[in-house]
């Protein structure tokens, strides 16, 4: 009986969700939008998004060509194929916007677990909570991204440490609520049954609001390398990502043969943050039991 | 049956709500009189709809709901016709008052409870300033809060659950209404502070002739307070009477199983 | 109530503290080489210790933070490296933080009342297509990054509005659109949460009971609603106060604006480490405070906070 209420909750979600047309529309982009630069690599004919490209007659670089049978979306300002840059900028943004969601959500709940459920530690944690949590985050980033040696393990760590104090609030909150609830029910006397039936009906709450935090967190890491690399504090230029195409692309825009240099990784940027950002909210709708009929 | 003419007459009211997909009757073929200076008290389970149809009477209704047909007549005014705010203006506080079930939700938490009394003091009865301000703390002290100038200047928080009740009755009376409503006025209170504010009530109808409409399942609760009782189950009134009559002859199959589960 | 903000205040100094440790911590971790700045070729060896020697970064680390603490406390924050070589930051900064300060904020003044004003039109419209367009003007900032918006508006705008694309400090017009791009993710969000805060309390019991007083319904929001809605407005300053820092940094480089923002991308660029950390200093002190003013503002507003929290929630 009690694997029924869990199993409906789930059920439950994802059928609201799925009326949601707009929220499986992105869904489907971005599933969409990772199987293919996942397959890319493997096509025929793709370029490697380093190499400098050498015009053999005249063996002067091929900066800036048009798209052309050769170079799928043309080069860029030093000869290396955009297309073949593009997708493994796509690749290097999402990688870095799915590492740091997930670890940084797996520390904060770590955290939250052991500040909610240990008393003797609670004290301490939450002064040490409100102290971090004053420290302004953006600025943290730029002093680690400076000092430490630019590479995409640097942005990863960075962004971790700096990012997990809010999923671990949320995740405190919760076991704070289940512990008062357990010692209301105890002093009822009700038994184990009613205590594990509301532990099942919290962490189903759990669940979703760090699957919703997690799926936030993606765009706003992504955002965060766009920002680094825009000062000069991100990954390095031999590794494409799409704050480096971008940055790299800002330049033409006023040249309009070139201007698409910048709007395409631009595009793609969007498309991938608007995209995360309906099906978060999408999914903070279908989540809430309110919602289930 | 009484040879005055009824204060409040409704005839066969009908307030539908609209829920997810589907519309739902609430109040089906409502019909009663309330006569002037009594304690009228409607019982029913939870969910029989007496809430939604106390709020019925000043226009309080939840947003989803409305009332789809039936007459209530008071003073000459059809009130279920009512659709625009003036006209509401005419019947809300001065005519009818409402004494909210929960209190520390009635009550505006970032607010002083002397400037909420006031506020109904100023909207009703023409005082303004400190004149207000002096008829507030007046009505604070009637309602029993002793040290009323002191208080006036606390927030709701501030308060005790049976305090915080008799500030919600304060606000009301502040309106110096016909008729006063109370939806479950002590059902989110203790059972001593019950008492108490059942008796302020009754100490109040009788000081300023007030009738009032007593809405509670609480049937222990309408025994101490009403003279008349009417049963509502599902929508409809079943049963009305008075409270001696109900309680020692009932009629009706449904009034008699709310009875049987008395204590 | 003075004992909460007294502990707000306490707190802060210790947040101050530890960025202050952690900034000096990491620069130290950086080669020392790094604060010879252009001369490094020129000098030899031995010239490169005395140089190191008499900056004090051969001491050992404890005394090296004293004099750090020291010196920021006095408001010494050194002397730059590579942008300005010799010059003090402080005489640096003086000239840039004036148009930091007044773009940023004007752009925040312009968010917080263009922001709450379009919550409470959002909230009283439900349904109609004020709404609608409202809600994608939301969608559209929080989900479009801010560097993608800046770059497109400046160019974009520009050219339908014959604006100028750079700034100058005696042509008001050109002043324009950054200020304007700098507020549109802060008026979003405000918007966005007044919206909610507002909705959220016109299902509140005491709206009943204030209409039920014989309060005109536009009366009851302006004297009830907002209120209780705009209070918790308040601790969205501070996160407000950090988006318009980093956007600062966007906006000021796109166009050339001779601020903080930009100064910062130029040190970084230079390696000026002296510079850098003058800047983030200054930028997390501007932070923390706003943190601490969010709080005592909040405790003012609300009566509820004087007794100390109720639940066990932070």
């Amino acid at each position: 009986m009690m694997k029924n209420i869990n199993y409906s909750y789930w059920i439950s979600t994802f059928k609201a969700f799925k009326k949601n047309k707009v929220a499986l529309f992105f869904l489907y982009i971005i599933i969409g939008l990772i199987a293919f630069i996942t397959i890319q690599p493997f096509l025929p004919d793709q370029k490697s998004p380093n190499a400098i490209y050498v015009d053999e007659a005249t063996g002067l670089q091929l900066i800036n060509k048009p798209p052309s049978k050769e170079f799928w979306l043309g080069t860029n300002s030093i000869g290396q194929d955009m297309w073949a840059r593009i997708w493994a900028g796509t690749r290097i943004s999402l990688l870095i916007g799915f590492t740091v969601a997930l670890w940084e959500n797996l520390i904060g709940l770590f955290v939250g677990l052991i500040w909610g459920y240990v008393r003797k530690l609670e004290g301490i944690i939450s002064v040490i909570y409100n102290v971090l949590n004053n420290v302004p985050k953006t600025i943290m980033l730029i002093l680690l991204a400076y000092t430490m040696k630019p590479g995409l393990l640097t942005i990863i760590f960075i962004m971790c440490i700096s990012g997990w104090l809010d999923s671990a609030r949320l995740v405190r909150n919760l076991v704070v609520t289940i512990r008062d609830r357990e010692y209301n029910i105890a002093s009822r006397i009700l038994g184990t049954p009613i205590y594990r039936i509301v532990s099942k009906n919290i962490l189903p709450y759990l669940v979703s609001t760090l699957v919703l935090k997690t799926t936030l967190s993606i765009p706003a890491a992504i955002g965060y390398e766009v920002f680094l690399t825009y000062i000069g504090l991100g990954l390095p230029v031999s590794t494409p990502s799409l704050g480096n195409l971008i940055s790299e692309g800002r330049g033409y825009i006023v040249v309009p043969s070139l201007r698409y240099q910048l709007m395409i990784p631009a595009l793609i940027l969007s498309t991938i943050t608007v995209s995360f950002y309906t099906i978060g909210n999408a999914f903070a709708d279908a989540s809430d039991p309110k919602n289930h009929f | 049956m009484r040879k005055e003419e009824p204060l409040l007459t409704i005839e066969d009211l009908s307030i539908k709500f609209q829920l997810k997909n589907q519309v739902v009757d609430i109040i089906k073929g409502l019909s009663l009189n309330i006569y002037k200076g009594e304690s009228l008290a409607i019982v029913g389970e939870s969910g029989a709809g007496k809430s939604v149809f106390g709020k019925s009477l000043i226009g309080v209704l939840d947003k989803n709901g409305w009332i789809d047909s039936g007459k209530i007549i008071y003073k000459g005014m059809d009130i279920a016709k009512f659709k625009t705010e003036d006209e509401w203006l005419k019947i809300r506080g001065r005519e009818i008052a409402m004494v909210f079930q929960e209190p520390m939700t009635a009550l505006n938490p970032l607010k002083t409870i002397g400037s909420q009394v006031k506020e109904a003091v100023v909207l009703n009865q023409g005082l303004k300033g400190k004149g207000a301000e002096k008829e507030a703390i007046k009505i604070l002290e009637d309602v029993g809060i002793k040290n009323a100038d002191k208080l006036y200047k606390k927030y709701p928080h501030e308060f005790s659950g049976g305090m915080r009740q008799r500030a919600v009755i304060a606000i009301a009376l502040a309106c110096k209404p016909n008729i006063l409503i109370c939806d479950e006025p002590t059902t989110a209170l203790d059972v001593t502070i019950q008492a108490q504010i059942l008796k302020l009530l009754n100490r109040l109808q009788e000081e300023y002739n007030l009738t009032i409409i007593y809405i509670s399942h609480d049937l222990g609760v309408v025994a101490k307070i009403a003279h008349r009782v009417a049963v509502m189950c599902k929508g409809k009134i079943v049963e009305v009477g008075h409270v001696r009559d109900i309680f020692y002859n009932p009629k009706h199959p449904y009034t008699i199983s709310l009875l049987s589960k008395l204590p | 109530m003075i004992k909460y903000i007294f502990f707000k205040i306490l707190q802060s100094i210790f947040t101050l503290f530890l960025v202050i440790t952690i900034v000096f911590v990491l620069m130290r971790s950086m080669p020392v080489e790094g604060y010879l700045g252009e001369d490094y070729d020129k000098l030899d060896q031995v010239q490169k210790e005395v140089i190191i020697e008499s900056l004090g970064l051969r001491d050992p680390i404890h005394v090296q933070l004293k004099k750090f603490y020291n010196r920021i406390i006095a408001g010494d924050l050194g002397v730059s490296i590579t942008y300005r070589p010799g010059v003090p930051v402080a005489d640096i900064l003086k000239s840039k933080i004036p148009y930091s300060l007044g773009i940023g904020l004007t752009s925040l003044a312009i968010s917080f009342v263009s922001g709450i004003n379009l919550g409470i039109i959002m909230a009283e419209n439900s349904g109609k297509i004020l709404n609608k367009l409202g809600n994608i003007y939301i969608v559209a900032t929080n989900a479009i990054p801010a560097a993608i918006y800046y770059i497109l508006l400046q160019f974009y705008l520009t050219d339908i509005f014959k604006l100028p694309m750079l700034f100058y400090a005696d042509r008001p017009i050109s002043w324009i659109l950054p200020i304007l791009s700098l507020s549109l993710g802060t008026t979003a969000s405000y918007a966005l949460w007044m919206k909610r805060y507002m909705a959220d309390e016109l299902n509140k019991d005491y709206v009943k009971l204030a209409i039920s007083k014989g309060m005109k319904m536009k009366d009851v929001i302006k004297k009830h609603v907002f209120i209780n809605a705009f209070v918790p407005m308040v601790q969205y300053l501070p996160a407000s106060i950090l988006f318009t820092i980093s956007g600062s940094i966007y906006v000021e480089s796109l166009y050339s604006i001779p601020g903080m923002g930009g100064l910062l991308v130029e040190a970084i660029q230079r390696q000026d480490t002296t510079l850098v950390e003058a800047i983030v200093l200054i930028y997390s002190f501007i932070g923390i405070m706003g943190m601490l003013f969010g709080d005592i503002f909040m405790a003012l507003l609300d009566p509820r906070i004087k007794f100390g929290k109720s639940e066990g929630r932070i």
